[in-house]
């Protein structure tokens, strides 16, 4: 009995993780489509627009990111000439970061639009978990 | 070091006017030209207007071995905040400290005056700063003796001083006392901002410019390989040139 209760509060917890994962994926999508940014894009321009100058590895600890997680995200940003690399003026070898007038008008722009787009994201997470509760996610999963 | 105005230095400029930050200055080498002697020097009528214009639209302040009095008779526009006597003056967290520098000078200069005029030429004197003291050797008719008689001196001064060399002239400040650079980051804590921007010109700056704080933005007047800022401008006149580029920066970014 007890063992069957624990297997249900696991699958609970796991729907509601997939159900959190699936309401970020939305709301990042329509982040990036309706204001330009990712979620993840705008925490790290956030951050780098404290932090001018600063080095990869600095920003990668600041936002918790492994440095090469972070790469990627900022070869990213800077194709989209929202933040720039230049040589460190102390060591050649080392590169460091800053926002671009370009990154610091998205991250305004972000910061003006993401309060309704974040309202519209629990709306949709009321309505999901209306249409379709939680239980029957693990369901799906495991008959997968 | 590169120098500021290259794409680097101009886009890390530019980076800082989208936070908050604080932008300070030297005021001997960096705000006003080197003068044959400490009274002398003056800051220009137009340095001053950039100055002032910077001020309008962000956090100011300049950082001086000077006395904040003595600052203020040769600002011609005072800005927010002035931090003398490399610290000690200006913050509220040093007014205890300051009274026990005083008399600590005050001590120095009985022991200093002893058989000065012996040892040294008219070109050598010495500047009381009230919390801190200045020896001048510019204007010595041998430069070399003055600076090693003047090093015998201090040796021998009890407490023993912490002394900062800057350009022909010794500074000597009550040990503990503190330096340019913990001034800075004190200001920049107390002001709440999240960045600083700072120009300096001499060993006395060294100690902002060795801050291991990356929100610190250096620049050094004068190209020096051991200097341990970022940035450097080759000439104090190009100092204007680095206030209009920042009012500039902030004026496009602030859409005006």
């Amino acid at each position: 009995m007890s063992m069957e209760k624990d297997e249900n509060n696991f699958q609970e917890a796991v729907g509601r993780l997939v159900l959190m994962s699936l309401t970020i994926h939305n709301l990042n999508k329509v982040a990036e489509s309706k204001l330009g940014l990712s979620l993840v894009q705008y925490h790290l321009l956030r951050i780098l627009r404290d932090m001018p100058g600063s080095s990869p590895q600095r920003l990668a600890f600041a936002v918790g990111m492994h440095p090469s997680t972070l790469t990627q995200s900022m070869k990213r940003l800077v194709r989209k000439d929202l933040i720039f690399v230049e040589e460190d003026p102390k060591d050649s070898r080392k590169k460091i970061l800053g926002l671009t007038t370009r990154g610091s008008t998205a991250l305004q722009r972000f910061e003006g639009g993401i309060n309704s787009l974040l309202k519209q994201g629990v709306e949709q997470k009321q309505i999901l978990s209306r249409l379709e509760p939680i239980w029957s996610l693990p369901k799906i999963l495991t008959e997968l | 070091m590169k120098h500021l105005f290259t794409s680097t230095g101009l886009r890390v400029m530019e980076s800082l006017t989208f936070t908050q930050t604080l932008y300070a200055f030297d005021f001997d080498g960096t705000l006003s030209p080197i003068a044959e002697t400490p009274d002398a020097a003056r800051i220009s009528t137009k340095t001053n207007d950039l100055v002032q214009a910077l001020s309008a639209h962000a956090p100011v302040a300049v950082v001086s071995g000077r006395s904040i009095a003595d600052l203020k008779k040769r600002l011609l526009y005072s800005p927010q905040h002035l931090i003398g006597n490399h610290g000690l003056e200006g913050l509220s967290s040093k007014i205890e400290s300051t009274t026990q520098a005083q008399s600590v000078c005050e001590a120095w200069k009985k022991q200093l005056g002893k058989g000065w005029n012996q040892k040294f030429d008219s070109g050598v004197f010495i500047e009381d700063k009230s919390f801190s003291l200045a020896l001048h050797y510019r204007r010595s008719r041998n430069k070399k003796a003055a600076k090693l008689g003047l090093f015998e001196k201090i040796e021998k001064l009890d407490p023993p001083p912490r002394v900062i060399l800057g350009k022909s002239v010794m500074n000597l400040l009550p040990a503990g006392a503190p330096h340019k650079g913990v001034a800075l980051l004190e200001l920049m804590m107390s002001l709440n901002l999240k960045c600083a921007f700072y120009v300096g010109d001499d060993d006395t700056d060294e100690d902002v410019f060795a801050l291991p704080d990356p929100r610190i933005i250096t620049v050094r007047v004068g190209k020096k390989k051991t200097s341990h800022a970022q940035y450097f401008v080759n000439r104090q006149n190009e100092v204007n040139q680095i206030l209009k580029q920042i009012v500039k920066m902030i004026q496009k970014c602030q859409g005006k």
